[in-house]
């Protein structure tokens, strides 16, 4: 009789993660499965965390934990976490362990699969605001506990600066520090404008100038980067800012809406020239005069030289449509 | 010297008017015309010199009525004046005519261009 299966080679066994990110307070277990690399069923196994080495710090967190499985979707899975297993990137390290020897002939599987986890979770935003006059040293503190639904409203002018420390807390109490965090703004007219953050330390704050800002009505808004990305609107601003000047730059044009083609369209602003200087009407009153002398001169020296002026029409009326009549 | 300067200039002025006297009437009142359209024609120039010379157009033909019709004045005067062989033939009223028809195209071209 043949042995039909004589396998020459072994078959590798592929450890595999659906997904990597898991939550820290949430029960949700963490699944692990474990298939051949043509895709059937794995033999009966073990699979052991031999170790989760956090990024930060040196020791491993979970230490040889076996993982359970369950027979009804092939997976297996570690449902209890120690209670210092904070947010953070973690490095697990899974063992699989062949039940039977035999198996281990036939089946190869890495010594040691490293997978990188990043385990997330809603973090509390914790700011204190403070808004504070330049000219004066006044503070006017606005301590507030904000959670991710919680909204503050100032008022601001424009000579005024808003510092915005803040803090991050994970769900165990911990300073989180994010790889990069963004202020928004945003207008009511959807315009925004995001400004960096420079994280130094445990509380990272922002100072934002408002002498450069030439808009009104603004929310903030939070926006964090790293593996797990937070975006809460912290606050509500009303900024009273002075009538922009005439180069001051726009803010970018938004998108217009194509259904309201045919509306009515924009109000056109005309530009009249400025009119030329005029002279100063006694000015032109005077000459007017000056310039009637020589002809009332001309009549005198007329009748010094004792010219007919029998026949001149001697009715003003009569004088004035003699003449205007030629034109 | 200065006595005998000044005694000439007056001889010579008294000179002068005599002899200007003695010239026809109707050449007097020429005379008058032309004198009145240059001080018209100066007291225009003063003017612009004074406000400037914005409307241009304005100002000459403002002036150039003033000079034209002193130049039409002084064709008259050469053409009636009895003295000038060249136009005996000319009759007076001719010549008139013909500084009247001139001044009138003249201050049809200056009414225009007045602005």
């Amino acid at each position: 009789m043949f042995v039909l299966y004589d396998f020459r080679f072994a078959v590798p066994l592929i450890l595999s993660l659906p997904s990597t990110v898991i939550s820290v307070t949430k029960k949700e277990p963490l699944k692990v499965k474990v298939i051949t690399v043509l895709g059937s069923k794995a033999p009966a196994l073990n699979v052991k965390l031999a170790q989760a080495l956090c990024s930060g710090s040196k020791g491993s967190v979970i230490n040889n934990q076996e993982l359970k499985f369950d027979a009804d979707s092939a997976t297996y899975f570690l449902d209890s976490f120690p209670k210092n297993f904070d947010v953070g990137k973690y490095t697990f390290v899974f063992e699989i362990l062949l039940d039977e020897l035999a198996h281990e002939k036939v089946y190869i599987t890495e010594a040691q699969t490293k997978v990188p986890i990043a385990a997330t979770e809603l973090l509390a935003l914790r700011t204190q605001k403070f808004l504070y006059l330049t000219v004066t040293l006044e503070a006017l503190n606005l301590r507030k506990n904000l959670t991710k639904y919680g909204a503050v409203s100032l008022s601001a002018n424009h000579l005024q600066k808003l510092r915005l420390p803040y803090q991050l807390t994970t769900p165990l109490g911990h300073v989180f520090k994010p790889h990069q965090a963004f202020i928004k703004l945003k207008h009511e007219s959807q315009v925004e404008h995001v400004f960096l953050v420079k994280a130094s330390g445990k509380k990272s704050e922002l100072v934002i100038d408002f002498l450069g800002l030439v808009e009104k009505l603004y929310y903030l808004s939070v926006l964090l980067s790293q593996e797990n990305s937070l975006l809460s609107n912290i606050g509500h601003i009303e900024l009273d800012l002075p009538e922009r000047p005439e180069k001051a730059p726009r803010p970018p044009l938004q998108p217009t809406d194509p259904y309201s083609r045919y509306g009515p369209k924009a109000e056109i602003s005309h530009i009249f020239r400025v009119p030329e200087k005029l002279p100063a009407k006694q000015l032109s009153l005077v000459f007017l005069g000056l310039i009637v002398l020589p002809f009332i001169a001309f009549l005198i020296g007329l009748t010094r030289l004792g010219v007919n002026i029998k026949s001149f029409p001697s009715l003003v009326g009569a004088a004035t449509s003699a003449v205007l009549l030629l034109y | 010297m200065v006595k005998s300067t000044s005694k000439d200039a007056q001889d010579l002025f008294r000179s002068l008017h005599s002899a200007y006297s003695a010239t026809p009437t109707n050449l007097k009142i020429i005379d008058m015309y032309v004198v009145f359209a240059v001080f018209t024609a100066l007291i225009q120039v003063a003017y612009m010199a004074l406000v400037g010379s914005f409307p241009f157009n304005s100002f000459l033909s403002g002036v150039l009525s003033c000079v034209g019709t002193a130049v039409l004045a002084v064709c008259l005067r050469i053409q009636v004046n009895k003295e000038n062989k060249e136009f005996k033939d000319l009759a007076p009223e001719r010549a008139f005519a013909d500084f009247v028809l001139c001044n009138l195209v003249l201050h049809l071209v200056i009414i225009n261009f007045l602005g």
